[in-house]
């Protein structure tokens, strides 16, 4: 049992997760501004906004569900260090524990929720608007998702258990040299990139038009909550990309564990650029998108997945 | 005669109706209760013991096996809940009617489970559905139409099956249900195959039988909405097609890719409609319909997981569902009105109707740990597993049948955001200031049903799959047939330890304030409040979903729109033929007498 805690808790759960996402944070707001030729922060920044997060109060509208509105973000934090855990269980030891794929994805939704439910009770309308959206990007990102994810589900013979898909890469090569596996892999980034949402796909915090939406109601530790989560979410989404299509990590050699850190920076590097030479999208067309567009690529991939390119 | 339990559990509830003709309401209410609770005794006595059987006149009317009991015993357990719910606070105009009615579909409901004789079989099938347009009449006349529209796609459906059955005892000389076996090689057989489908599927709701459900939940009293259509009449259609799917029919591959894609397709119509729904009985209607899709997919994919998945979600879903038409039968009451836009903000005005609906909300999308996930999650792995032992033509087909599963999901997720934030959250309009909390009965028996979504889901493999599914099988373990793997140990310790961490978070940091919330510079008014029915309506003006809602609000998707076009075309062309001219009718006469004579000359 202390084993799995130590899991949950130092690594690569909770300590790990939120430290590198932090940083991977970091990276993230330096890259930006050396493309808008801006200095950028400095490396903790990231870390003191989180801790000044802590120190200040928490404001609660009155008359409103405020239970909802606090435990939403402590379940949306909760249900992101577990995701980060099993996720990066197999990333990093190529073992499956807790749950399938499937199970993964579901409680991926968990923070989506969370976030809409507590950004409904404060009966703020932009609040109310942002939730809207955050739902419709769920609804929109996640039909092309699941094609995405079908595709390894199909190369590893229908398994839907992460070790047994690393361990068909580590035989067979990784599913990203197949034609289906990188129609899939491409349309994935897109996805994670709707599903951290950033931009283009801001379009539910848009702060410049809704004022964050979902998180406006949100002061104090509970803020913080939310953005531990957002970060650690940067952590786990390219390593379900990298296991799933690039054949994960491993500890063998310092070759291999620089291999899977080059992997997974080299995803998170595209996704910034991504996000800082786009505009933000309207949310019909971000649906628009990814019906139309995205979803009917990736079912060619998963047709393509079938007849075994 | 009166020590044989399963004929006990069917005559004690008519017996109280016989009583009930004669008693004041309270003893009514009473006296119905114990008749229910009596069954429930009955029916956990039979399904603890090994089969039994009862007959009549030398032959076997009732007989229990595995999959019956476990009907049996669902029916007993939801009708008690349920009727818990109905002691007070049932509108007093139909009251006393209500009771008499909600014995008999108990003794029905039973006769249904456990008739293991076709006529038996027919004839409470029969009643039970005509026990469906009694209830809505009860709201007559503002039902009048839902409940005829019900009545004459169920009646049909009766007689379908009716004609199934007959060609099924032409074909096996069987009157016993449970020892058939038909092999599907001539067309009669196919017939009978499909009257039979199309029966259980009227009965669930499933596509394309399913149009009466969201009207009937639109207009009949809630609480036999909650009973019939999202709990009872789920349990009986989806027990005929395991029956029909798994035993009574031999049928080839392709049959069973048309019953998954009919159980995809009602997934993703159903829920498409619900999206878009403003009112909210209509909306948790579509949504009683596109669960039954996950049903008939699970029950289609022949594996065992996928008919374990079909056959727990069939009980989640009638746990969940109910529960759902019951929190919001509670808001109606209080407040008067089922329209999605006057709603709003009653999560503190009603908190524990609220935690029912939002612990139902968060189980019929399939939010982990809750019921509805795992049995979604059994489905799903079904109809992969079905898919890999198929050619690729096969799997592309069924593939798409999983994605629009599991799409389905999550825009049943998205309607029932729509549903909280516009019922529960957002903000309380001025009017609905002194509203209160619904009363003790009401509110405990749907936390009831909220506690049961939260064990099932909880202690998935401990209790539902070991107690009452892999019985049906025949099977000791189900990891054998997993095609993943879940870990509820793992995963519930998780689940705490990561909570608890992030409330010692917030314990030791937190320091309150409270505020009112603020648009620019002012406390936010009624006017800007947004309810949230207007959340998808980006989907529904989006190419090409306009045009097919345009189309589904003229009802060019409603069979029953059709086949009254065609009755009255029919009748049409008879009223013609009845012109009252003399000449009219003699050449008919003429006419007919040419064929008799025609047919008794070739009869020579």
């Amino acid at each position: 049992m202390l084993k799995y805690l130590f899991y949950l808790f130092v690594f690569p759960g909770f300590l790990f997760a939120s430290a590198f996402g932090l940083i991977v944070g970091w990276i993230e707001r330096k890259v930006s501004a050396r493309v808008q030729f801006r200095v950028g922060p400095p490396f903790f920044q990231n870390f003191y906004d989180v801790f000044k997060l802590w120190g200040k109060e928490i404001i609660l509208i009155r008359n409103s569900p405020y239970f909802l509105f606090i435990i939403a973000p402590i379940i949306a934090f909760g249900s992101v260090i577990m995701t980060t855990t099993l996720v990066g269980m197999s990333f990093f030891y190529g073992v499956g524990i807790g749950g399938d794929l499937l199970f993964i994805i579901y409680l991926m939704v968990i923070y989506s929720v969370s976030l809409i439910l507590g950004a409904s009770s404060t009966g703020n309308v932009y609040s109310s608007i942002g939730a809207g959206r955050e739902m419709k990007m769920v609804i929109s990102d996640e039909l092309a998702f699941i094609l995405v994810l079908l595709v390894p589900i199909i190369h590893a013979g229908y398994s839907i258990d992460l070790a047994k898909i690393l361990a068909y890469q580590a035989d067979n090569g990784m599913i990203i040299g197949s034609a289906s596996g990188i129609i899939a892999f491409i349309v994935g980034i897109i996805c994670i990139q709707a599903k951290m949402g950033l931009v283009p796909f801001d379009t539910a915090e848009a702060e410049t038009e809704i004022v964050e939406g979902p998180l406006m109601e949100y002061s104090g530790p509970l803020l913080a909550f939310w953005k531990l989560a957002h970060y650690m979410m940067y952590v786990f989404l390219p390593m379900l990309l990298v296991i799933l299509f690039w054949g994960g990590m491993s500890f063998a050699s310092f070759g291999s564990i620089m291999a899977g850190i080059g992997k997974y920076l080299l995803i998170v590097v595209l996704m910034i650029l991504i996000r800082n030479t786009n505009p933000r999208v309207r949310i019909d067309s971000a649906i628009n998108f990814f019906w139309k567009w995205a979803s009917p690529l990736a079912l060619i991939a998963v047709i393509l997945a079938i007849i075994g390119v | 005669m009166w020590n044989n339990y399963l004929f006990l559990i069917v005559v004690i509830p008519i017996i109280a109706t016989i009583i009930n003709l004669f008693v004041p309401k309270i003893i009514k209410k009473l006296l119905t209760l114990a008749a229910v609770i009596w069954t429930l005794v009955l029916s956990i006595k039979v399904f603890t013991a090994e089969t039994m059987s009862f007959g009549l006149f030398g032959t076997n009317i009732f007989l229990t096996d595995q999959l019956s009991k476990f009907i049996l015993l669902f029916v007993n357990i939801l009708s008690l809940i349920i009727l818990i719910y109905c002691l007070k606070n049932v509108k007093s105009d139909y009251e006393s009617k209500f009771f008499l009615l909600f014995s008999l579909t108990v003794s029905f409901c039973n006769g249904v489970a456990l008739s293991s004789n076709m006529i038996a079989f027919i004839v409470f099938w029969g009643l039970s559905g005509l026990l469906v347009y009694l209830f809505g009449l009860l709201n007559a006349p503002k039902s009048a139409d839902s409940s005829r529209k019900a009545f004459i796609i169920i009646g049909t459906s009766d007689v379908l099956l009716l004609f199934g059955l007959v060609v099924m005892y032409v074909l096996s000389k069987h009157t016993n249900l449970y020892l058939m076996r038909i092999p599907l090689t001539s067309v009669l057989s196919y017939i009978a195959f499909f009257c039979v489908l199309l029966a259980a599927f009227a009965k669930a709701g499933a596509i394309p039988m399913h149009t009466w459900v969201p009207d009937f939940a639109k207009d009949a009293p809630i609480e036999s909405v909650a009973l019939l259509p999202a709990a009872l009449d789920k349990l009986l259609g989806i027990y005929l097609l395991a029956r029909m799917m798994s035993g009574l029919f031999e049928y080839p591959f392709a049959i069973r890719a048309i019953v998954m894609i009919l159980g995809a397709l009602t997934i993703i119509v159903a829920v498409m409609m619900a999206l878009i729904q403003h009112n909210g009985r209509k909306l948790l209607g579509y949504h009683a319909v596109s669960q039954v899709g996950y049903m008939v997919l699970g029950i289609g994919t022949g594996n065992p997981i996928g008919i374990i998945g079909g056959l727990f979600h069939m009980v989640n879903h009638a746990i969940y569902k109910s529960s759902l038409f019951l929190s919001f039968g509670s808001v109606e009451k209080r407040t008067g009105t089922p329209e999605l836009e006057k709603l709003g903000g009653l999560a503190r005005k009603m908190p524990l109707t609220f935690v029912a609906a939002l612990i139902g909300a968060l189980s019929i999308s399939g939010i982990p740990p809750f019921n509805g996930f795992f049995s979604k999650w059994m489905v799903y792995q079904g109809v992969l597993m079905t898919a890999s032992k198929q050619g690729a033509t096969w799997q592309i087909v069924i593939n798409i049948c999983f994605i629009l599963a599991i799409f389905g999901s999550a825009l049943t997720l998205a309607s029932f955001i729509k549903f909280l934030h516009a019922t529960f959250l957002s903000k309380l309009p001025k009017k609905f200031s002194d509203v209160k909390e619904i009363s003790f009965n009401n509110w405990f028996a749907n936390l009831l049903l909220g506690a049961l979504c939260v064990i099932f889901g909880v202690l998935v493999f401990a209790v539902p799959v070991k107690w009452f599914l892999l019985p049906i099988i025949g099977a000791g373990s189900i990891k054998t047939f997993l095609l993943g793997f879940y870990s509820s140990k793992i995963i519930l310790y998780f689940f705490a330890a990561s909570i608890l961490l992030g409330l010692i978070i917030y314990l030791i940091f937190k320091r309150i304030r409270f505020d009112d919330e603020y648009v620019g510079t002012y406390p936010t008014t009624e006017q800007n409040r947004a309810t949230g029915v207007e959340f998808y309506n980006e989907v529904s003006s989006m190419r090409p979903f306009n045009k097919i809602y345009e189309w589904a609000n003229k009802k060019y998707f409603d069979i029953y729109k059709w086949g009254t076009v065609f009755s009255l075309w029919l009748g049409d062309v008879f009223h013609k033929l009845h012109s009252g001219l003399l000449h009219t009718y003699a050449i008919w006469t003429l006419a007919g007498l040419v064929v008799v004579t025609i047919i008794l000359l070739s009869a020579i």
